[in-house]
């Protein structure tokens, strides 16, 4: 204990002894470090720690699997809820809820709310309590009892100014009144931003069988003790199977449902995760760098203590004694340079959650907490041990009779070069990788970003409403809205056109099986299916998607007229192979009375348009009148040949003049929207770029080191070959030449590591292979340019020797 | 005798001055020296008397602050450095005190680095270094790496290296100081042999026995030749 006391205040001394050689060491250690704690405090946060439930782990999301429809997110109709709930054997306690927007119109501004509807059992389920007040309870998912809410602890502070008193008050949701009986705790949210919880109490004909096919809920629930995700998996399967035998030919073609059980946090975190790890592996590079950066610095310094090692070895410490101070320094080194990242990380993991906090799941779980700190301490003394084993090793093997022989530092290669040559190949080969991979995903941002999307975004101000309000409770008051709507939009100054439609492309869809008049489908064939989405006259014509065929959708097709769609191509490839499109008729599932349900004639036929950034398929889709079937959900979009944002302030004012207690929200440019999607991978791509660029750096500084110490060593050796008559080209050459092998061996291994690991690659980029020639081909001469660069300073330096130094003894 | 002899080097009036920090220090204050062909030229004197300076100059290692310096007839004041670079390579061959060989490179490889640098053609390279080797006694070595070998051998090879090229003038700084008498005996020995092979020496060395080799011998101190004398054999 004495010893490694002494051994530590030795290696403080010797690091304030050396401070040019101590900063850069610890610059570079806490650019490692801190790269990878603030990386690894979002990897904490968002995958590693448990969700803030009790027992978290045994709650679980479950959803329907129609695979065979492309749907693998279904959720679940009221009486199939009902089975699951009572029939499973695994499960401790099930919940049903879903999401709607609702509006909040007693206080002003009006503000558009985000409701979840969720069966009482939803807080037992996560095992959340109010306060103040309380939960449901289970008499108020019963019809009559159910004008009850729970706040959020948000929405109580911001609209409340966390009043206690508002239990048992009432407010208006919507124009209907609600007594508050409870807030939840601050943070919570679920199931994702939800302002206000209403308890679910479905209607008799919810309720009854005629409705089992209509999925409206998500099922969240808490495994019984000691059961698996997979027990619970196999059981709620084999429950769907026995259901889809009791109920065949009930619902033709789900006959094929199956279950899927996740972890509500696997549910949360989701794609998320794919891209920490992903980034996490990428930091772990840049921190090696740093290692071999940090173990070439300590390399040179043991060099340069060459005596002091010979001496202390003369004095009698064993070789042992010796590894073990070197290891110690180094140590103290990494902790130094831990505390710095720990610095670092502070301000790094603001900037990454700043990056993009609407979609990073969890993000106000972000901090540096204790694990954070103790994995930084850990990471530290890891890395103290991999940078500083091979100097400790070296500095062991000193012979102290070679040391004090006079003159035999010539011998500049040797083993120890050979070391510093490896580990500057390592860290050139790894920046490669890292390069390579940054640019992989440029490349794959560029290609997504150009891939045609069928409408023209630029020019288009978009919108969002609920229009919730009792008084547009039937289906001709939300027409007329619309109808009012856009007719004060049309008429603004600088607007071109305008339309409704009750989902925007790049967002959510809903997809739906139809029916094709005179086509029977077989009993195991797979049901039409097509994204739907119901339309105003003027939506395509503001979106600029363009008429392929027939008409588009106009006033003539209001609610008493014959029902009307217009389909994209895709839906005709898929659909009507045989010919054109236009005059067959679709009926959707809603039965088979022709006058509940009638068939639709399909008018139109319309260009595709992308709806997710990465699908390399278009969906079939069709888009119906919205007076023939309008929804409280609308967005609006306007085409103007201003900036779109300049109609904001028009809009809400002809939106307020028409209804003063509607909101509108999430007003932006569709363009803003199309750039968003790319929001998950152009996170990774920033984060990946600052590593890259970071492992260039250091990369080069490395080799900057490495050659110039070598130069340094070698300052005899140039003066020798001057005074035999080389020139300075020659000298230049080679000194040249030297880090070009160098960073050509780096590259080499480098490109090889890239091509190995290029799997990984794939599952994080799209539109461009994974072993992209091009990429690899900039990535390379990048690398090859900033070696050289690195070189040339100390190469001209050894041209400047001068020759005389030759007949100088040392 | 002298006079018929051809002149190889010409210093006249020759200064250094080294700045140092704000010190000036004078290593040479007008030197006058003439170095013919054939002829052996001991340098003598105290230590920091300049001895190394005044070489330096002779193998266009430095360049003088002041005076003039003509070799075989040519001023060398105004030569671009590549220019020097050929010189030192044609012209002149190299013996340090610490040997400075290249640990690098094997005996062969240090031997052959001048002619690496004039671009001669590797045939002739490779009969020209075993000549070399052979003609100092460590040509059974070629393979070896420098650090393998005994000061004298190391020395050995370090004069066939300067000799390897065929150059105008020998330069040597200290020869023997890194060798035990008996090594040196041999070196000294090895000098000689190519003296009377016709080689023009010219030799720093602190030894006045070893001294007594050279036809002239310089006395160096402050930078300024105090005395000149002729060898019996030589001054006749
Ligand atoms: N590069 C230099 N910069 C500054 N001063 C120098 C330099 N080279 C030599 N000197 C100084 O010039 C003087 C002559 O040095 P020089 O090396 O020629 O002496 P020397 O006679 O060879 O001595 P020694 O017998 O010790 O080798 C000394 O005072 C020395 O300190
Ligand atoms: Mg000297």
């Amino acid at each position: 204990m004495h010893d490694f006391l002494q051994d530590v205040r030795f290696a403080l001394r010797m690091l304030r002894k050396a401070p040019a050689f101590t900063i850069a060491a610890l610059v570079v250690l806490a650019l490692g470090i801190g790269a990878t704690s603030a990386i690894f405090s979002v990897v904490n946060a968002v995958v590693l720690r448990p969700l803030p439930y009790p027992d978290s782990d045994r709650i679980v999301v479950i959803h329907q699997d129609f695979r065979t429809a492309g749907l693998d997110e279904m959720a679940f109709g009221i009486p199939e809820y009902h089975d699951f709930r009572d029939q499973n054997r695994s499960l401790e306690a099930v919940a049903a809820y879903q999401l709607r927007d609702k509006n909040l119109a007693s206080v002003d501004p009006p503000e558009r709310l985000l409701v979840a509807t969720v069966s009482p059992a939803f807080f037992p389920v996560l095992k959340i309590e109010a306060a103040p007040g309380r939960v449901f309870t289970p008499d108020e998912a019963k019809a009559g009892n159910d004008r009850v809410v729970l706040l959020s602890h948000a929405l109580w502070q911001r609209r409340f100014g966390g009043d206690t008193s508002i239990v048992g008050r009432s407010v208006a949701l919507s124009g209907e009144p609600y007594t508050v009986v409870g807030v939840l705790p601050r943070g919570f949210v679920l199931p994702q931003k939800v302002d206000v919880w209403v308890p679910l109490a479905p209607t008799e004909l919810e309720s009854s069988e005629e409705r089992r096919n209509w999925r409206n809920y998500d099922l969240l629930a808490r495994l019984k003790t000691g059961v698996s995700v997979e027990q619970a998996q196999e059981d709620l399967t084999a429950l769907r199977r026995r259901m889809n035998e009791e109920h065949e030919g009930a619902a033709p073609g789900t006959s094929q449902l199956l279950v899927k059980v996740r972890t509500l946090k696997d549910f949360t975190v989701g794609e998320t995760q794919t891209t920490l790890v992903f980034l996490l592996g990428a930091v772990a590079f840049v921190l090696l760098i740093a290692c071999a950066n940090v173990a070439n610095l300590l390399l040179a310094r043991a060099a340069v203590r060459q005596r002091e090692i010979a001496v202390r070895a003369a004095l009698g410490a064993g070789s042992g004694r010796i590894a073990v101070q070197f290891l110690v320094e180094s140590a103290v080194l990494a902790v130094l340079g831990g505390a710095l990242g720990l610095l670092l990380a502070l301000w790094g993991v603001d900037a990454l959650v700043a990056i993009d906090p609407d979609r990073l799941p969890r993000a106000e779980e972000i901090h540096l907490d204790g694990v954070v700190v103790a994995f930084t301490l850990g990471v530290s003394l890891v890395t103290g041990l991999v940078f500083g084993v091979i100097p400790a090793i070296h500095a062991s093997r000193v012979d102290p009779a070679d040391v004090l022989k006079e003159g035999s530092r010539g011998t500049a290669g040797g083993r120890m070069g050979r070391f510093r040559n490896a580990l500057v190949v390592a860290q050139i080969a790894l920046a490669l990788m890292l390069l390579a991979g940054a640019g992989l995903m440029t490349r794959s941002l560029t290609a997504m970003a150009r891939m045609p999307l069928g409408f023209e975004p630029e020019g288009v101000l978009t919108a969002k409403l609920a229009i919730t309000n009792p008084r547009y409770k039937e289906d001709k008051a939300k027409a007329a809205f619309a109808r009012d709507l856009l007719a004060r939009v049309r008429n603004l100054p600088g607007v071109a056109g305008a339309g409704i439609t009750t989902n925007l492309p790049i967002s959510v869809r809903y997809s739906q099986s139809f029916r094709i008049e005179g086509k029977t489908p077989a009993e195991h064939e797979r049901w039409p299916y097509a994204v739907h989405r119901e339309i105003t006259p003027g939506y395509l014509e503001a979106m600029r998607v363009p008429l392929i065929e027939g008409r588009m959708l106009s006033d003539q097709d209001h609610e008493d007229a014959p029902r009307a769609v217009v389909v994209n191509q895709a839906l005709v490839k898929t659909y009507f192979p045989e010919g054109s499109a236009v005059g067959r008729r679709i009926r959707p599932p809603c039965g088979d009375d022709e006058k509940t349900c009638p068939f639709r004639t399909i008018v139109g036929v319309v260009g595709d348009v992308r709806e997710v950034s990465s699908e390399e398929t278009i969906a079939p889709t069709f888009y119906a009148s919205y007076a023939q079937g309008p929804w409280h959900n609308l967005n609006i979009v306007i085409r103007t040949s201003q900036d779109p944002l300049s109609l904001v302030a028009a809009l809400r004012s002809e939106i307020r003049a028409l209804d003063r207690e509607q909101p509108i929200y999430d007003v932006l440019p569709m363009q803003a929207r199309v750039e968003q999607r790319l929001g998950p991978r152009r996170f990774a791509l920033e984060v990946l770029s600052v590593f890259a660029i970071t492992a260039l750096i250091l990369a080069a500084v490395g080799l900057y080191g490495v050659t110039s110490y070598m130069v340094t060593q070698r300052t005899r050796e140039f003066g020798i070959r001057l005074a035999l008559g080389a020139e300075a080209r020659d000298i230049l050459g080679m000194v040249l030449k030297r880090s070009l092998v160098l960073a050509g061996i780096g590259i080499g291994v480098g490109l090889a590591a890239s091509l190995a690991l290029s799997r990984v690659m794939a599952s994080v980029i799209y539109g461009v292979s994974e072993r992209d020639p091009l990429t690899l081909a900039i990535a390379c001469p990048v690398l090859a340019a900033a070696a050289m660069l690195a070189s040339f300073f100390p190469a001209r330096r050894a041209t400047r020797v001068p020759p005389a130094i030759a007949l100088r003894s040392e | 005798m002298a006079s018929k002899a051809e002149r190889l080097i010409a210093l006249e009036g020759i200064t250094k001055v080294f700045t140092t920090d704000e010190v000036e220090t004078h290593a040479l204050e007008g030197v006058h020296l003439t170095i013919d062909k054939g002829e052996w030229i001991s340098v003598i004197g105290p230590s920091g008397s300049g001895k190394s300076t005044l070489l330096a100059i002779l193998g266009l290692l430095d360049t003088p602050s002041g005076g003039s310096y003509t070799l075989r007839g040519r001023p060398a004041a105004g030569l671009s450095a590549a220019e020097m670079s050929r010189l030192r390579n044609q012209e002149i061959g190299f013996i340090f005190q610490t040997f400075n060989l290249i640990g690098d490179l094997s005996v062969y490889e240090n031997v052959e680095l001048p002619l690496v640098y004039r671009k001669v053609p590797p045939a002739e390279r490779r009969e020209k270094v075993m000549k070399a080797l052979d003609r100092v006694g460590v040509a059974h070595r070629a393979r070896h790496l420098p650090g393998q070998l005994s000061g004298g051998q190391q020395q050995r090879v370090a004069v066939a290296r300067a000799v390897v090229g065929d150059p105008a003038i020998l330069l040597a700084d200290e020869p023997t100081g890194n060798l035990d008498s008996k090594n040196g005996q041999a070196v000294m020995q090895l000098l000689h042999e190519l003296h009377e092979g016709g080689a023009t020496i010219a030799m720093v060395t602190h030894d006045v026995a070893f001294a007594r080799h050279a036809t002239r011998t310089i006395s160096l101190f402050d930078g300024r030749i105090v005395e000149e004398s002729h060898a019996p054999g030589a001054a006749a």
